[in-house]
């Protein structure tokens, strides 16, 4: 039993504690301590700036070769484990990497901000901003979400003037607001009411809470580690990223829903083959939902990748590059040719 | 600093041990002359969790005031990595039936996720207020679970996989749990039968994981 004088000296000792701690303690949402420092605060890190905002974003390769825009996942992801595709770059393309709007180690913005058209037109310029003709071909490379972004502009773009000339997409989610709602169905939610990893994320929410960006994105961080079971990716070999953003991988499905929306009523016009690359273990995507997703394009080819899950564009890298190879080929998208024509 | 803070932990953590709380007592029938109240709550708060706590009735002038402890563990899956232990003292104020008291609950924290172990210390301050009959018992609750500081130490899988340049230590005011919501119950011979129920939000008032609490538990006051 402790002595009344022993608990009486608590107050003054946890009182002083706790004084010195808000002013000695790390600060949360410093640049660095719980995340790393996006764009705003890093300035070795390679950026763009467009319609508003700041991007990481950087680009391998010849400038006038055929360009390859890679897209990540999320909304929210970052395209760290996109970035061994660059070796597309040793081919003869000039492969692009950017990390969404409020997205990976890009500028963060409030959730207030953010807007449909302002998010399509983000992708436009960032082709425009990387563009070295009014010609140059381009092919989309997108994973999940990226799948998806690609495909919305597509619908709103087609050809973009006859320069895209092709699309291959790792796992899209959904076309439609319709198609969203029953991928969440599937996919939430992603672990047991009595398991340990809802128990974590649910339990830590007593010790910080998300009021700001690094906050938020270091939660989110808790919450996406862990993995979804359905998807069966590999554990022993999990995709890595820099830092999640948690805003808009919240905002921008609400929008979705909340308004509404169908990127499937010009897909049929696109003019090109696109090819879908699924993992043949992702419950959340069985091949059906792939199949029905890949009927809007006017020609359309589904590749199940045996034995992988929803990271298959990560865990399977030469099987899907020499997939894109093979496509890139199929659609007539030639690598440039470097000085003795040595690829 | 470390180290000050960590003592500070230990000194929580015992003094919660000598003493222990759920604030879901029919004040009707509290007592001096019966001042060993026990215990035991079950159900979802930011868990599936489990809290056993004491209760002591102190007289101070012609007031009562209770001082206590409790130790939760969420029970989803053993994870002695995750608890929750608090002191509290708790002073109410009113007439016979109607009463409103002030409670503060110190609260030491722990948890290990796929990212890191977090370890907190905060306050947890509540009001609550309402109608306490010999037999029942409602009340309405309003509290801020602040906490004031959390260490947190990131695992391999975090540095590796997300971010090498994370730094360990404790993190000044990292947020916390406001809460509003109801509770009561039924009381007969030695025993109280509670339930609470309410909505967290964070200290800024954004949604939490788990949108609501609800918890049941007994009370059970010792022969003197």
């Amino acid at each position: 039993m402790m002595k009344p004088a022993t608990r009486t000296a608590l107050a003054p000792v946890l009182g002083l504690a706790l004084a010195l701690c808000t002013t000695a303690c790390l600060d949360p949402d410093g640049p660095g301590n719980l995340v790393p420092a996006t764009v705003e605060d890093d300035p070795s890190l390679p950026r763009i700036e467009v319609n508003g905002t700041t991007l990481h974003a950087e680009a391998f390769g010849d400038p006038g070769a055929p360009m390859i825009v890679m897209l990540h996942g999320g909304p929210g992801g970052d395209y760290r484990s996109l970035l061994p595709y660059r070796s597309l770059a040793d081919d003869g393309y000039y492969v692009v990497f950017w990390d969404h709007r409020g997205a990976g180690l890009s500028k963060r913005h409030p959730a207030s901000s953010y807007g449909f058209g302002q998010y399509l037109e983000d992708f436009r310029q960032v082709i425009e901003h990387f563009s070295s003709s009014s010609s140059q071909p381009i092919v989309f490379i997108g994973h999940s979400w990226g799948a998806m972004y690609a495909t919305w502009f597509i619908n709103e773009h087609g050809d973009y003037g006859g320069r895209v000339a092709g699309a291959v997409l790792s796992e899209p989610g959904a076309f439609t607001s319709q198609g969203l709602e029953d991928y969440f169905d599937r996919l939430f939610p992603p672990w047991g009411f009595t398991s340990e990893e809802l128990n974590d994320v649910a339990w830590s929410d007593q010790f910080m809470s998300p009021s700001d960006h690094a906050r938020a994105d270091f939660m989110q961080a808790i919450k996406v580690l862990p993995g979804a079971p359905k998807e069966h990716n590999d554990p022993n070999n999990p995709a890595p990223f820099w830092r999640p953003g948690a805003v808009v991988n919240a905002k921008l499905p609400q929008l979705g829903l909340d308004q509404g929306f169908d990127w499937t009523t010009h897909l049929a016009e696109f003019p090109h083959k696109v090819l879908f690359l699924r993992g043949e273990l992702n419950e959340n995507m069985p091949l059906a939902h792939q199949q029905e997703l890949a009927s809007h394009y006017a020609s359309s080819e589904v590749i199940t990748v045996a034995g992988a899950g929803h990271e298959a564009i990560w865990e399977r890298q030469s099987e899907f590059l020499s997939h894109i190879r093979a496509y890139l080929a199929e659609v007539g998208v030639a690598p440039m040719l470097r000085l003795g024509g040595v690829r | 600093m470390r180290r000050l803070g960590t003592a500070a932990s230990v000194l929580l953590a015992l003094a919660a041990a000598t003493k222990a709380p759920a604030q879901e007592l029919n004040l009707a029938n509290t007592s001096t002359a019966r001042p060993r109240i026990v215990e035991a709550r079950t159900g979802l708060d930011h868990a599936l969790l489990g809290e056993v706590g004491y209760r002591h009735v102190l007289a101070w002038q012609d007031r009562q005031v209770f001082v206590g402890g409790a130790v939760a563990v969420p029970w989803a899956r053993a994870d002695l990595g995750d608890y929750r232990v608090r002191a509290t003292v708790g002073l109410p104020l009113g007439t016979e039936h109607w009463k409103l008291a002030g409670w503060l609950s110190p609260t030491l924290r722990g948890t290990q996720n796929a990212a890191s172990r977090m370890t907190a210390l905060g306050v947890d301050s509540r009001l609550t207020g309402g109608y306490y009959a010999r037999r029942w018992f409602v009340a309405g609750e309003v509290g801020l679970d602040w906490v004031a500081t959390t260490h947190i130490a990131f695992r391999d899988a975090y540095r590796t996989r997300v971010y090498a340049g994370a730094k360990d230590g404790w993190y000044r005011l990292p947020g916390g749990t406001a809460y509003a919501g109801l509770h009561g119950g039924v009381s007969f011979s030695s025993f109280d039968l509670v339930l609470r129920a309410g909505h967290p939000r964070t200290t800024a008032l954004e949604q939490q994981t788990v949108p609501f609490y609800l918890t049941a538990g007994v009370n059970v006051t010792l022969p003197p």
